[in-house]
């Protein structure tokens, strides 16, 4: 690679996502609408081997800072590239490349007009920007500017439906989001006065020499930090926007919202939390208990409330809640393999939620039947839809040999290691819930007649190729770990301050 | 307790800042009128500019603009400033972003209050249950 471009590329991956989202307006009206389509996924599909390569300098060479204009740190804006940004821009990369490429087939009929279409390409690339953006960012300044930037993204994402019930979910979401940037901001404003300073490294270096002075504004700021990145990525008390958002939107959204969008909150928490606060001041507080404790009723509760939803979608959007306690009981451990356990569901969910809400988004347009209860013998009519569905079953429930079992053997390992015996009876639990809420999807599918024969086919060909590189990816994983689980472990090293173990 | 007062009184800018943070947030719980919900918002954010502002000033400072001929010149911290300009930025897009959402709901639903909307949207549900 060109020396200019490899040097650069950490800012370049943002700016050119960002510049291609505002072209596609313009690119659909000079163009063929699938053109600009074509180009969109192009750009995600080099949003990703940049994030690859990028990932791959940091194994090698360890992680570096990046002077946005050549403004060295105080003064500018600092991009920190470490194990955490190379997992997670790998992660949005490799999600968000077949979710555009699946929306791309149908995308104007489904938001209605052309012109809505090519600005649903626009918010979607805005939000992969963004995302992509949380994950590099070594500012408090940049993590609020890249987490609104999301949430208006997202929001709107959820409004490309033009009905009155995405657009009330959508109204319910800005409100509640909302108010969560505004604790964002309020705990960003306490470390500043704490510190003086908004550049992660600084506060980490300032908190370390005096935070025994201000031991309860600390309190208070991280307390506002867990409040405000929690009901954005829907811990399990604030999620109450998360059902209607991401079951009313249209399949592609709802793929992208509950696998990529709340990972990067959460993203944003773990820096917060580990990397401008501190490892060793955060596990002496007792936050990481709640963590712990909210992960675990978030586990159970999530998968409780999927239980008791007919409609698939809704089901689904259950389960992330869920599925975001066992990302949250990680946090909580706070020891290696559990922030292992962490990254590698950020990933292993992303993927498995996403192909999920894709194949469920197949299921409805062509059966029409949004209900569990009616979609008896769609297997026999899709047979590769479902047979992707039940990958993602499999791999949600941590059947090994799946993405899903990597992970939650990682949270299994940090749990043990804690001495934490609850909460390894909530991941068994969670897993056989989720085995209880997914299989009689299955069931439904594969081992009942079907009522009546209508002819119901297969969807487009690129949607199959879609979802099918999404399942390749949830096996690969689960069968080779090998590097990504590296590149996780070296993550949650770099937040612990431990020393790379290569 | 009169030392926990001294106290308040000489960081009287968090304080109030903090107290209309909570005010906004309770019009945005508690008002069925979306429009209210909006101006909480508003009020929400305005509260976090304060705090902001506060905590860069430095009482007798100048802009931060560079003068070389006046070294004894104290200027107050210009990061807040910037910071709060993005701020004020962002809560004018997400005010934008709810007002278009308002207009889109009272076209659907014909009100703009969260309660009615509920009420007509559970009225459907039962139809629609009805008719099946």
């Amino acid at each position: 690679m060109p020396g200019a471009i490899s040097e650069n590329l950490a800012v370049l991956i943002v700016v050119a996502l960002l510049s291609t989202a505002y072209i596609m307006p313009l690119l659909t009206k000079i163009r063929k609408f699938h053109v600009a389509e074509f180009f969109a996924v192009f750009m995600l599909a080099l949003a990703l081997s940049g994030g690859v390569y990028l990932a791959r300098e940091i194994l090698h060479n360890g992680a570096f800072t990046y002077a946005v204009g050549g403004w060295p740190a105080p003064w500018g804006i600092e991009l920190s590239l470490d194990a955490i940004s190379g997992l997670f821009l790998i992660t949005v990369g490799l999600v968000a490349t077949p979710i555009l490429l699946y929306a791309s087939v149908d995308l104007v009929k489904d938001v209605g007009s052309r012109s809505r279409a090519a600005w649903f390409l626009t918010l979607f690339l805005l939000l992969v920007a963004a995302l992509c953006g949380l994950g590099i960012t070594g500012d408090l300044f940049n993590i609020y500017v890249m987490v609104e930037v999301a949430t208006i993204a997202s929001c709107a994402i959820v409004a490309a439906r033009n009905d009155a019930v995405a657009v009330e979910a959508t109204f319910k979401y800005l409100m509640l989001a909302t108010i969560g940037s505004g604790f964002v901001l309020l705990g960003i404003g306490f470390l500043f006065v704490l510190t003086g300073n908004l550049n992660m490294a600084f506060i980490a270096q300032e908190l370390s020499a005096s935070w025994q002075n201000y031991p309860t504004a600390l309190w208070v700021c991280l307390s506002f930090f867990l409040v405000g990145f929690g009901v954005k990525s829907a811990l399990f008390p604030l999620h109450v926007w998360l059902p209607d958002a991401h079951s009313s939107a249209i399949a592609p959204s709802s793929a992208m919202l509950s696998s990529l969008a709340i990972k990067g909150y959460i993203i944003a928490l773990l820096k917060v939390f580990y990397v401008a606060v501190g490892a060793d001041i955060i596990t002496r507080l007792p936050i990481t208990n709640i963590l712990t404790v909210l992960g675990m009723l978030a586990i159970i509760a999530g998968a409780l409330f999927a239980l008791a939803q007919d409609e698939l979608k809704r089901r689904l959007a259950f389960s992330t809640v869920s599925q975001v306690g066992y990302i949250f009981l990680g946090i909580g451990l706070g020891n290696i393999q559990g922030l292992t356990g962490t990254f590698m569901h950020i990933l292993s969910h992303a993927a498995t939620k996403s192909l999920l809400f894709l194949a469920a988004g197949a299921i409805i347009k062509q059966t029409g039947k949004s209900r569990i209860s009616e979609m008896a013998g769609v297997g026999f009519e899709m047979p590769v839809t479902l047979g992707v569905f039940a990958v993602g079953s499999l791999s949600m429930i941590g059947i090994p040999l799946f993405s899903g079992f990597v992970s939650k053997w990682q949270l299994l390992l940090g749990s043990l290691a804690r001495g934490n015996y609850l909460a390894v009876i909530v991941l068994v639990g969670g897993s056989l819930l989720a085995a209880a809420y997914l299989l009689p999807v299955l069931r439904k599918a594969f081992f009942e007649r079907p009522t009546q024969s209508a002819a119901v086919t297969e969807v487009a060909y690129v949607q199959l190729v879609a979802m099918l590189f999404l399942a390749v990816v949830i096996i690969m994983i689960g069968t080779f770990p090998g590097v990504v689980l590296q590149l996780a472990e070296q993550a949650a090293a770099t937040l612990l301050g431990l020393e790379v173990l290569l | 307790m009169g030392e926990l007062w001294s106290r308040i009184l000489q960081n009287y800018p968090y304080v109030f800042a903090l107290a209309l943070f909570a005010i906004g947030i309770y019009t945005i719980l508690t008002h069925s009128n979306l429009f209210k919900k909006v101006i909480g918002i508003n009020i929400m954010e305005g509260s976090t500019y304060i705090l902001f502002i506060a905590a860069g000033n430095i009482r007798g400072g100048v802009a931060p603009i560079l003068d070389m001929g006046d070294p004894e010149l104290v200027y107050v911290h210009p990061l807040p400033q910037a910071l709060m300009l993005t701020g004020i930025v962002v809560s004018v897009s997400v005010t934008a972003l709810s007002l278009a959402l308002i207009m889109k709901l009272y076209r659907f639903y014909g009100t703009v209050d969260a309660k009615e909307i509920m009420k007509i949207r559970s009225e459907v549900r039962a139809n629609a249950g009805r008719n099946q």
